[in-house]
């Protein structure tokens, strides 16, 4: 009589499991007929609602305080990439302005001497020998490779470092 | 996932409260498991902020093959065995032979004590699930408290399901033994 072999405690265990409760179906059979394994399983039932309710942790009010505290210590003391993409478009025109000033193209102190506004006065100046020298330079070819560069480097920056890899 | 995803996104677009919130979620989790495996209580919450950090430091590097709590989770287990200078087999091969365990648990002596004398159950099961061997404390705690899956204790553990299912059924089975042992059957039930 398959009835008389009980369920192991391993099996009943195994019922009450929330990853196992399509199995149950296969001792139904046996627990309606048998009183041993259903009070085993009462009881098994009662042990996992017992235990949830038997956590003994107790975690201080000021941790997250405390972690949050030792990240920004750390952040201080990291790049931070987004303001890195873009000081990298200041950085460049500065560089391009000291180069232009060394090759003699433009003469930075006599923008800052002239009269009238100097934000108007400084565009004109800079745009006029910037283009009357850059065709010297093969400009078309310079400028896209250089804003493909540029994209490429900012596409490339954002990608790993500033948002996660699996995206 | 895909709120972990978010949650990740927002943290290393420099959002400190998205770490805070990441550290609300799972600070539970590091808890139980750091605090089941270093028994000094000084050491205990300093190690669960060190595990925070290297969460922080290392989320970038995190490419969603598993679970967050997962890999939240490993961090935390492998600080703390780095910690008690364990390596993970030691602590695995420390655990006392069940029967051993059981013997210890029945053979000294105890008359059957009254649930009554104690506060309340969650008392009385919180003093028994102490008293279990540490293995077997870890894996009840993220089952039972954590309600992780197997698979998700498994990865923190580095221990195949089977050998995870094995230590959760053991435990429950002590308890449920050790519970019979010392108290009546119908006050511990009730």
């Amino acid at each position: 009589m398959a009835e008389l072999k009980h369920l192991t405690d391993y099996q009943i265990q195994e019922l009450l499991s929330e990853e196992n409760r399509l199995r149950r179906s296969f001792y139904d059979d046996h627990l309606s007929s048998c009183s041993v394994c259903r009070e085993k399983l009462t009881e098994y039932k009662k042990l996992f609602s017992k235990i949830e309710f038997a956590d003994d942790i107790r975690i201080s009010s000021d941790f997250t305080t405390n972690v949050l505290l030792r990240v920004q210590e750390l952040r201080s003391g990291e790049i931070n990439y987004p303001m890195l993409v873009f000081l990298l478009p200041f950085i460049l025109g500065l560089s391009t302005l000291a180069a232009l000033e060394l090759s003699g193209v433009i003469s930075l102190l006599s923008i800052t001497q002239s009269s009238g506004f100097f934000i108007s006065n400084f565009v004109s100046i800079v745009s006029t020998n910037l283009f009357s020298w850059l065709p010297s330079l093969n400009v078309s070819f310079e400028l896209v490779a250089m804003g493909v560069l540029t994209a490429a480097l900012y596409h490339l920056l954002d990608l790993l470092l500033i948002k996660p890899r699996f995206r | 996932m895909t709120e972990d995803k978010n949650l990740i996104y927002s943290i290393l677009s420099g959002e400190i409260n998205a770490f805070a919130e990441l550290i609300e979620q799972y600070k539970k989790l590091v808890f139980h498991i750091v605090f089941r495996i270093v028994k000094s209580e000084e050491e205990r919450e300093d190690i669960c902020q060190d595990v925070f950090i290297k969460v922080y430091q290392g989320l970038k590097g995190f490419k969603g093959d598993c679970k967050l709590s997962s890999w939240i989770g490993k961090i935390a287990y492998n600080t703390s065995l780095n910690h008690i200078g364990k390596r993970h087999d030691d602590l695995w091969e420390d655990m006392g032979s069940r029967e051993g365990f059981l013997e210890s648990v029945n053979g000294n002596g105890h008359q059957p004590d009254h649930f009554a004398t104690q506060n309340n159950y969650g008392d009385i099961l919180r003093s028994e699930i102490r008293q279990l061997p540490e293995q077997q404390k870890i894996i009840i705690s993220l089952y039972h408290f954590d309600d992780l899956s197997y698979k998700e204790i498994s990865e923190i553990t580095g221990l195949p399901d089977g050998t995870v299912k094995s230590y959760l059924f053991r435990a429950r089975q002590s308890l449920k033994e050790r519970l019979e042992k010392k108290y009546q059957s119908e006050e511990w039930l009730n």
